[in-house]
């Protein structure tokens, strides 16, 4: 924890809907130390996207702060706001809606180069979009194609070269690969990775998906409805997990070796809906430990050093193996 | 090297069109729209050039008044004896004109408010939508009659006043076709990266949702016609002598039982051209239908 590039404190997202407040975001706290990764896991609908999306304020935070590069950024407005994004970028999880059809692969590398005035003359910007190109593994004679010549892994790349033009500090990667094949997901992980470690990049790394995260992420924050459950560094994540929730989730992380028997803990019903949730544990309608206890909302503790969980029976839960 | 890369670039940016065109003439209706659009607007042209206003168009010749047509008069010749087909196709040009350019007033106003409303959403766009409601709820003729009785009677006035009337449509028309887009993930990419709104809207909005908006456009052209020529019909359009269709229907109006050439031929004129406009935008609108690309 010494040098932070982000700290959210008790973020929180309601949106109004004609049945109740939805709580997407419900009182998050995160941190990222600079030149790390943090990953976000979570189902669909557990509020990490919105997350993301709250961060770089593309949708205005209910409450909160969110501290970038030591400025709190939760009430900047346009300006400043816009000099600040030249330091956060984002890589969106579809590569076919996120890059626009009619525009070519250099147009698209090129807009931030562009709308923040960093280069003027066309030349600098074409060497600087080539330079790009290669950077990302994307061949120059692709210059000037459109992205629906190009597949999923290629487009993607092009997402990325965007992401990487400004020579941004952070990057928030919104289920980068979830879209892709899942041999094209291991050379977009590798050029992320790579990256981080050629321009000192820190990264939030949104997912469902805990088998891509171990491999990527220095520290793993579980989200369940808008909450954060448990929160530790990786090994520690995946070594000792605590919360139901969080084993649930390892438990069925598929092991490639034939003698290993997969003991999978199995999860009943489906996420419990996020308007106007009540006061108990966020999952304790589909927790197989629930109890009395349960029906009050625990808090996020500190269990070991660096390891956070959300669960009043974290320590008797402790020594609980998958299959029960 | 980077000289070459323009080039390319160049070549590539027309892609849109030339699928737009490849799709077009698949549709022979709509060629056949597309061919006698542009015979119109070549006569249009010729005539303005060969053509004396003063001389041929509208002086009076009280010895030829009301003849039948013949091989002399193709189209027979009116009650001051002037000669129909000339004076049709000299009339071209009025149609045209005030088609195309009230449709340009129209299609830019009523663009901008649909792009706004349609990107800004919320309180901006309920202000523009409810005020586009309350001209739509006034009969189109009765609207651009207000608007001529305003501002007087010329062919400048005439083309605002149209332009005016239609441009609730191209409002909707655009705001319909903006929110598709607007939701979109590169949008939002585009906003990451620092570009502003004015430029979004422009650079990233208008290209997608242009299609609905030329298909309106060539439709609008159709319209205006249509009204321009409602509007000569009652006096209100251009001022007389000169030969605007539907001043030279109202003007053979009169003597329909006896002489109907007179008002059959400028009225067929307005029905050809109407009608090429209008299967312009229907093949125009089946060839940017994306459901129907290969």
């Amino acid at each position: 924890m010494m040098d932070p590039i982000l700290e959210v404190k008790n973020l929180t997202k309601h949106f109004k809907t004609k049945y109740g407040l939805l709580h997407a975001v419900d009182g998050i706290d995160l941190t990222l130390e600079r030149g790390k990764t943090l990953g976000l896991v979570g189902e669909s609908g557990c509020g990490k996207s919105t997350t993301g999306r709250l961060i770089l304020k593309l949708i205005e935070p209910t409450t909160g702060q969110i501290i970038f590069d030591g400025k709190d950024i939760t009430n900047y407005k346009n300006r400043a706001m816009k000099e600040i994004r030249r330091d956060m970028m984002f890589i969106f999880q579809d590569p076919y809606s996120s890059l626009d059809p009619r525009k070519t692969v250099s147009q698209i590398i090129s807009e931030p180069i562009i709308a923040n005035n960093i280069l003027k003359k066309s030349s600098d910007i074409e060497d600087r979009v080539t330079e790009l190109m290669t950077t990302v593994g994307l061949a120059e004679r692709l210059y000037n194609t459109y992205p629906h010549e190009l597949d999923g892994g290629r487009r993607q790349r092009i997402g990325i070269a965007r992401a990487i033009a400004m020579e941004p500090k952070f990057i928030i990667c919104d289920e980068p690969v979830s879209a892709l094949d899942v041999s094209i997901q291991a050379q977009i992980l590798n050029l992320l990775k790579e990256l981080q470690r050629k321009l000192g990049l820190s990264y939030i790394f949104i997912t469902h998906d805990l088998s891509v995260v171990n491999h990527f992420s220095d520290d793993i924050a579980v989200m369940y409805l808008g909450k954060i459950v448990e929160r530790a560094p990786a090994e520690e994540l995946f070594l000792n997990p605590l919360h139901p929730y969080t084993k649930a989730l390892l438990s069925a992380i598929p092991v490639p070796e034939l003698d290993v028997k997969m003991e999978r803990i199995l999860i009943k019903g489906e996420i419990s809906s996020p308007i106007n949730p009540g006061e108990e544990c966020r999952f304790a309608k589909r927790c197989y430990f629930c109890q009395d206890i349960c029906m009050k909302e625990p808090k996020l503790l500190e269990y070991s050093p660096q390891h956070f969980v959300a669960c009043h029976r974290a320590e008797e839960l402790k020594g609980l193996e998958g299959g029960l | 090297m980077f000289k070459k890369k323009s080039k390319v670039r160049a070549s590539k940016k027309r892609s849109y069109m030339s699928e737009l065109w490849r799709n077009y003439k698949k549709n022979p209706s709509a060629m056949i729209g597309l061919i006698i659009v542009v015979v119109i607007i070549i006569i249009a042209i010729f005539a303005q050039i060969t053509l004396d206003y003063n001389q041929d168009i509208v002086q009076q010749n009280m010895k030829e008044r009301l003849q039948k047509p013949s091989s002399e008069h193709i189209m027979g010749t009116d009650q001051y004896g002037r000669d129909v087909l000339v004076r049709v196709l000299y009339g071209a040009k009025y149609s045209l004109a005030v088609g195309i350019i009230s449709v340009a007033i129209s299609c830019l106003i009523g663009s901008s408010l649909g792009l706004i409303a349609g990107y800004y959403g919320g309180v901006i766009e309920n202000l523009i939508l409810r005020s586009t409601e309350v001209f739509m709820g006034i009969p189109s003729v009765l609207l651009a009659i207000a608007i001529m009785a305003a501002f007087g009677q010329s062919l400048f006035v005439l083309m605002l006043a149209i332009g005016l009337v239609y441009v609730p449509m191209f409002a909707r028309t655009a705001r319909a076709a903006v929110l598709p887009v607007r939701d979109e993930e590169y949008i939002e990419a585009a906003r990451v990266s620092g570009v502003g709104d004015l430029k979004i809207i422009f650079s990233h909005i208008l290209p997608n949702s242009l299609s609905p908006i030329i298909v309106q456009v060539t439709m609008g052209v159709a319209n205006g016609i249509l009204t321009a020529s409602h509007l000569s019909f009652l006096g209100l359009g251009v001022p007389v002598p000169a030969p605007e269709w539907g001043a030279m229907l109202s003007g053979g109006r009169e003597f329909i039982r006896d002489y109907s050439f007179l008002t059959f031929y400028p009225g067929f004129a307005i029905m050809i051209t109407v009608l090429s406009f209008n299967l312009m935008g229907d093949g125009l609108r089946d060839a940017t239908d994306p459901k129907l690309k290969q």
